[in-house]
């Protein structure tokens, strides 16, 4: 038997009607008289609802990938994976070297390239071949050659890391991160330049260097104590005078976050700690914190804090997942 | 290191949210009318449970509690959105309905599916073409002869008359399970 129920149900789902129509049925819909049958028409729609696609779905994928990190880390992994074809364009460039080396019996070596991977929560003190100290924060990849040769000494970085340059003054020190590029002779300087942060930034501690950025298209000489902020999305570069301790604090294994968004805070959190934060960005405020923790604090020492801060929200530790909500 | 159980747990949810996804969402715009409406409700269906992998992971039971998550959040929206009732409406399509039941003791005014029969002729007349509401509504709503109407619509009386019959006959037909329900109950 036809139940009025239902046909009011489908007609109205399978056509578009004026607003008055739309609020008769809300209130119809939503009245608690026949609820049963209103019910079971609603599972007969849900039943025959197209599953397969939905109009913007391919937007809505990037939506939620964004609003749950999933897109932050596996930016990440794909650009780990880059450095892996990297590699392997270095040994054939090598192959192609010994090949001329053959032909031409003059050598022509180039030089095979390191790569350094510095894990979640650790740092590393790399020291290259001539001598400068590169010290490299967590979840950062240092590229270098076994030996410099040529007329520069090139490092690629992507992450964070802190240069103290050996002087050299007829082979400038030339760090390449992302699209932008520090050449240094005898100085000590910090680049950040994390591939999920909006912002590269280099600053000097002592000495001089140039920055190259905008895709090398533009240079700023940086004075001591000056940091350059150059910004990949909005491409807006500034230059500021930030305190460097708070610069350097990651050396010393303290956690400084500067007028930090949530999600800004969860990203540099999740290299410190060996840990994922899944949370809804919808679900926290776009205000911005200022945290200062020392070198001994726990995960859960700076979730107490950092909740209390926010107010609002909870966090939950289950194993090597934090929960925010 | 924990690379690997976090891919894990990322490749899970997107295959989830592929699955179920577009049901959702399409369920949601059926009854909301508004893409915009339907995709923060699905979005922020799937954002709680991003929160609850242990209930996601096991995907036996889901398509069933997705449907009374979304039917939830479509009732809070509608409910939050609720605005008074418009009682005039009701009074000028119920004397419509007495003239639509040839007998008047199977008038569906005492019928307990009274609302539904309402919201059906409402639509009904929402489907209708442009042209034939607009003669069927200064008909019977704003109460003008044929006459009249033929002569502010620069159209023949003839015309008229066919599409006032017309859409009685619809009307009428869309009425008939409701006076088959009356007869066999």
């Amino acid at each position: 038997m036809k139940n009025p129920v239902n046909d009011v149900i489908d007609s109205y789902a399978d056509h578009d009607y004026t607003d008055e129509v739309d609020r008769d049925f809300r209130d119809w819909l939503t009245d608690p008289a026949h609820a049963g049958e209103k019910e079971s028409g609603l599972q007969r729609l849900w039943m025959r609802t197209e599953a397969d696609d939905t109009p913007g779905f391919d937007q809505s994928l990037r939506d939620m990938r964004r609003a749950t990190g999933i897109y932050a880390r596996r930016r990440e992994r794909l650009l780990s994976r880059r450095l892996i074809l990297w590699r392997v364009a270095a040994v054939v460039i090598a192959a192609v070297s010994l090949t001329a080396l053959f032909l031409t019996t003059r050598p022509l070596q180039q030089p095979d390239l390191l790569q350094s991977y510095i894990p979640t929560a650790q740092t590393g003190t790399i020291t290259l071949p001539d001598g400068t100290l590169a010290m490299v924060n967590s979840r950062s990849t240092l590229i270098y050659p076994q030996e410099f040769a040529g007329k520069e000494r090139c490092v690629y970085l992507i992450g964070e890391a802190n240069f103290r340059v050996k002087p050299d003054a007829a082979h400038p020190f030339v760090v390449k991160a992302a699209d932008i590029q520090v050449t240094a002779l005898g100085t000590e300087f910090n680049i950040a330049a994390y591939p999920d942060e909006e912002e590269i930034r280099a600053t000097l501690l002592s000495g001089s260097v140039a920055v190259d950025y905008d895709s090398l298209s533009r240079r700023t000489i940086l004075e001591p104590g000056h940091q350059l902020a150059w910004n990949k999305s909005t491409r807006q570069a500034g230059l500021t005078r930030p305190d460097l301790d708070d610069v350097t604090a990651w050396q010393r294994g303290d956690i400084v976050m500067r007028s930090l968004t949530p999600d800004e805070i969860f990203t540099r959190l999740g290299r410190r700690f060996p840990c994922t934060f899944i949370y809804n960005s919808h679900n926290l405020k776009d205000d911005r914190y200022t945290l200062t923790f020392g070198n001994d604090a726990s995960l859960s020492e700076v979730m107490d804090i950092i909740t209390r801060v926010m107010g609002n929200v909870r966090y939950r530790l289950e194993g090597d997942r934090c929960y925010i909500y | 290191m924990n690379k690997r159980h976090d891919e894990d747990i990322d490749e899970l949810f997107e295959r989830f949210y592929a699955a179920h996804f577009p049901r959702v969402k399409n369920f949601a715009m059926m009854l909301t009318k508004s893409p915009h409406d339907a995709e923060d409700i699905a979005q922020s269906i799937f954002m709680k449970l991003w929160m609850r992998p242990d209930l996601w992971t096991d995907d036996a039971s889901m398509d069933a509690y997705l449907h009374v998550v979304t039917r939830n959040e479509i009732f809070a929206l509608f409910k939050h959105r609720r605005v008074e009732q418009d009682y005039e409406d009701k009074a000028r399509a119920s004397g419509l309905m007495e003239e639509l039941c040839d007998d008047p003791a199977a008038s569906p005014l005492r019928d307990i599916y009274y609302r539904e029969t309402l919201l059906l002729i409402k639509m009904a007349l929402n489907r209708l073409p442009e042209r034939r509401r607009e003669v069927f509504e200064m008909s019977r709503f704003d109460g003008l002869s044929n006459k009249e109407i033929a002569e502010k619509l620069q159209m023949p009386i003839r015309t008229v008359e066919d599409h006032i019959y017309k859409t009685l006959l619809e009307l009428r037909k869309l009425l008939m399970f409701v006076i088959i329900l009356r007869i066999f109950p």
